[in-house]
């Protein structure tokens, strides 16, 4: 188990928007929360990278409580992600925002990065080589230097996941990656989610479309109105009653 | 050999405002518009006066810690503004700069008040003086005394903008610069990935006041007369001008205008005195027309891939 | 000696809340802090010590010059400063800001050319007409400056709140693109905020210029600062807390001058920007810290 999350509660102007959630990650898999829009997905996942700090309940990474760490110090320990609404720093090129992603497994300071010492030269060389290896990894070939706020809307989904995976973590949260896309770029992602598995991290995803991740994840975890209605294999969610009721008449309209 | 003293002090001013163009530009490079840094630029042009004439320190370690005062100035400003965003942290460092500006004016026993500092030693003097006990003389390579003074502050400014500049060029193209524009593009996105959005914010604040407050310290040592009225709002506005005309994308913005924005008023005469009015129409034309300024990094990458 | 000093500083106060009063108008509906302010009001005063001292006016006559020339220049700004912003779509968040200094240091040179520095003589009839009571001097020209500071402050809270037209612009500040759908005009909208909160502006001015008896160029700055101060104070968008703060710092200056040393008066409104900065972001009447996160 990497990640618990426990009894986590929070409200916005007294709406409850999660109420005493619990799951858990597991090492070497890929976990699905999925659930209507407004379910508290993103919510979670703002929680779990201390975006907000939830009312009460704890989340633990690797044992270790996270609830209310700094971000960065969350991302440091080996947590990262995307966005539901693509984030990219949009002034910045494609390999400099992968290499701003590796801030974490780095430590030049203003001396090292003003006078170039050795120490600073080959950790700068070594970020922009691993850049390269990840944007290759995800399909992102040969537009290191264009700007990525230019780059069409599913390389951007793709370069966001290259940033996360640079500061090397060993969970990954993806919200609503193939968000937008058609049967051929959601295959290509997919076919990109389960490749970053096998390389040993844990992948915890967003998505509200049920029937989409069933043969991707190993794991679903499903939220309705903030509560959480099931979790447990993709063959148990399917057959689960209170799942059933929240999704029916919904995938007409989400279907897409 | 013949040298315009008059040219080149106006080389020399210019030198100064690029500096203090580019203390704008390194805060503003995390996002933070500050409206302060005439504040700074007279903590640093006031302790090197103070230094240097009430306590006969050598010149040199007078502007070093002019800096340095503005530049923990600056961090200790940068905590609290790690509150404030946008409008309100432009308002806030406005509020603290003419709140110095009443200090510099009320502190007379080492400011002298709104009269202003006198006396103040002229760089070019002092290393005139410097040569002259050594027995050397610009006389030698041809040079009167008022044009060698004149020159060798253009040099000595000269070096130093040339090294900021390159110390900027180097950070911003590093770790620490890389995690300045992630703040400024996206904060929350910054803080996910691993980004310590208070410790750069603050580092930031830091960087610009010190480099202001070496500029208001090189100013001190090149006009040698110092007063409030130096380190108003207006001047700081005037250095958001030459910042923002520029282009805060790349330090080579601050340079560039910086630069035009001095040297244009002393060409065209007719300009000089209503410099203020075209400032303004400068800032609200680059707003419309080109938000990013002359120089951005699209314009920069054309000239680095020939 | 108190009493005399609580009413210098109520009427200072009531002038200083008209002058926030046009700050917090725009930023409630545009969510822009419009530098120029200061600016519009220093022009008002100039029209008015135009139409007084020079032309010896009436009152009522040098308010109506100093409100029209105002209100003139408010529409000016919005359509070169503002509105070329909205129509290029230009996102950049301190843009507008940007753009309003601009503007605001081109004004406040213009009026050097034009007027020349220094302070101008404002005189008006009232200026020298005072009677006592209970030992207090009081001088005509307060009663009349507070009077219309108030009833300025009224007339706009009733206009933004009671009326339909201040129903469309509240609607715009809640969110411009929704108003747009339900059919209001966004720039109409924003043209009737920022000339209107202009006029308040010229009032002021003739009220500043009133209450010194003289005028100059760079009243704006320093004017603008402290309406700058009272909007952070009383929380930006808020009426109330425009007039509430208004009153605090005129009457936090009257007694810093009268009792400590006079020159810290104008330190006073950057000590409360400091304060306010620092222990409450949002203001004292601010709606929440979400405002501040624009």
């Amino acid at each position: 188990m990497i990640l618990a999350v426990e009894d986590i509660s929070i409200s916005f102007g007294g709406l409850s928007a999660l109420d005493k959630v619990s799951f858990t990650v597991d090492e070497h898999e890929i976990t699905g929360v999925i659930g209507p829009n407004g379910a508290g997905k993103t919510t979670l996942f703002n929680i779990i990278t201390s975006v907000f700090t939830p009312s009460s309940g704890n989340v633990y990474l690797h044992g270790k409580t996270i609830t209310a760490l700094k971000s960065h110090v969350i991302n440091k320990m080996g947590v990262s992600r995307t966005f539901q609404n693509i984030r990219l720093f949009g002034t910045m090129t494609v390999i400099e925002n992968v290499m701003a992603g590796r801030h974490a497994r780095m430590d030049s300071g203003v001396l090292g990065c003003v006078f170039r010492t050795k120490r600073q030269r080959s950790e700068e060389h070594y970020a922009r080589d691993k850049a390269v290896e990840l944007l290759e990894f995800v399909g992102l070939s040969g537009q290191w230097d264009s700007v990525s706020g230019n780059l069409s809307y599913g390389m951007q989904r793709r370069l966001e996941i290259a940033r996360a995976l640079a500061s090397e973590p060993s969970l990954l949260l993806l919200d609503e990656p193939v968000a937008g896309m058609n049967d051929v770029e959601r295959a290509e992602i997919f076919g990109l989610i389960g490749r970053i598995s096998r390389t040993g991290v844990a992948v915890l995803l967003i998505e509200h479309n049920m029937p989409l991740v069933m043969g991707l994840c190993q794991k679903i975890v499903v939220l309705d109105f903030g509560k959480k209605i099931a979790e447990g294999t993709p063959e148990f969610i399917k057959t689960h009653p209170e799942v059933i009721e929240a999704y029916l008449g919904k995938e007409d309209d989400e279907g897409g | 050999m013949h040298l315009n003293p008059y040219h080149l002090q106006i080389a020399s001013f210019a030198l100064i405002n690029i500096m203090l163009a580019l203390g704008v530009y390194v805060t503003l490079s995390t996002g933070q518009l500050t409206l302060g840094s005439a504040g700074f630029m007279g903590i640093g042009a006031y302790t090197t006066a103070v230094l240097t004439v009430n306590c006969h320190v050598p010149v040199p370690v007078g502007i070093v810690a002019g800096g340095l005062l503005a530049g923990v100035a600056g961090v200790a400003t940068g905590f609290p503004a790690l509150r404030l965003r946008g409008v309100y942290l432009a308002v806030a460092t406005l509020g603290l700069g003419e709140m110095l500006r009443v200090v510099f004016i009320r502190w007379e026993v080492l400011t002298g008040g709104a009269v202003g500092f006198t006396g103040i030693p002229q760089m070019g003097r002092e290393t005139l003086d410097m040569l002259n006990t050594y027995g050397l003389n610009p006389q030698g390579i041809g040079l009167k005394d008022n044009e060698f003074t004149a020159f060798s502050v253009f040099l000595i400014l000269l070096l130093i903008a040339i090294l900021t500049v390159w110390a900027i060029l180097r950070q911003s193209s590093s770790r620490v610069g890389r995690a300045f524009s992630a703040i400024e593009c996206d904060e929350s996105a910054a803080g996910a990935m691993g980004i310590d959005i208070h410790y750069y914010k603050v580092l930031a604040f830091g960087e610009g006041a010190f480099i202001s407050g070496l500029a208001g310290a090189l100013y001190a040592h090149t006009a040698s007369y110092i007063s409030p009225a130096d380190f108003t709002y207006h001047r700081a506005v005037e250095v958001l001008a030459f910042a923002v005309l520029g282009g805060i994308e790349t330090a080579w913005g601050a340079v560039i205008g910086a630069a035009v924005l001095t040297v244009l008023p002393e060409t065209l005469r007719f300009i000089s005195s209503y410099r203020y009015v075209v400032y303004g129409i400068i800032l609200v034309a680059a707003m419309v027309y080109r938000p990013q300024g002359l120089i951005d990094r699209a314009l920069l990458r054309r000239f680095t891939a020939k | 000696m108190l009493a005399q000093q609580l009413i210098n500083g109520i009427t200072l106060g009531g002038i200083y809340a008209v002058v926030a009063l046009g700050y917090t108008m725009v930023f409630g509906v545009l969510d822009i802090i419009n530098m120029a302010h200061g600016e519009v009001v220093m022009f008002g005063a100039f029209a008015g010590m135009l139409l007084a001292s020079g032309l010896g006016a009436p009152l009522w006559a040098v308010f109506a010059g100093a409100v029209i020339a105002a209100g003139a220049l408010g529409y000016l700004l919005e359509l070169l400063s503002l509105r070329p912003l909205r129509r290029r779509r230009v996102t950049a968040k301190l843009a507008p800001l940007i753009s309003t200094i601009g503007v605001s240091i081109l004004l406040e040179n213009v009026a050097l050319k034009l007027f020349g520095p220094g302070n101008h003589p404002f005189k008006t009839p009232l200026s020298d007409m005072k009677f006592s009571l209970a030992g207090v001097d009081i001088y005509l020209v307060q009663m009349v400056i507070l009077g219309i500071s108030l009833m300025l402050a009224a007339a706009l809270y009733l206009w933004l709140y009671r009326t339909k037209e201040g129903l469309s612009l509240r609607a715009v500040a809640e969110d411009s693109e929704i108003a747009s759908i339900l059919g209001v005009n966004i720039d109409r909208a924003i043209t009737i905020t920022v000339v209107t909160a202009s006029m308040a502006g010229g009032a002021a001015g003739v009220l500043i210029g009133m209450a010194y008896s003289n005028v100059s160029t760079q009243m704006g700055v320093s004017i603008g600062l402290k309406g700058l101060a009272i909007i952070i104070f009383g929380g930006m968008g808020s009426v109330g807390g425009a007039v509430a703060g208004g009153l605090i710092l005129g009457l936090a200056e009257t007694l810093i001058a009268a009792y400590w040393d006079s020159g810290y008066r104008d330190a006073a409104a950057f000590f409360i920007i400091t304060l306010v900065l620092l222990v409450r972001p949002q203001g004292l009447f601010g709606r929440d810290a979400a405002a501040m996160r624009h």
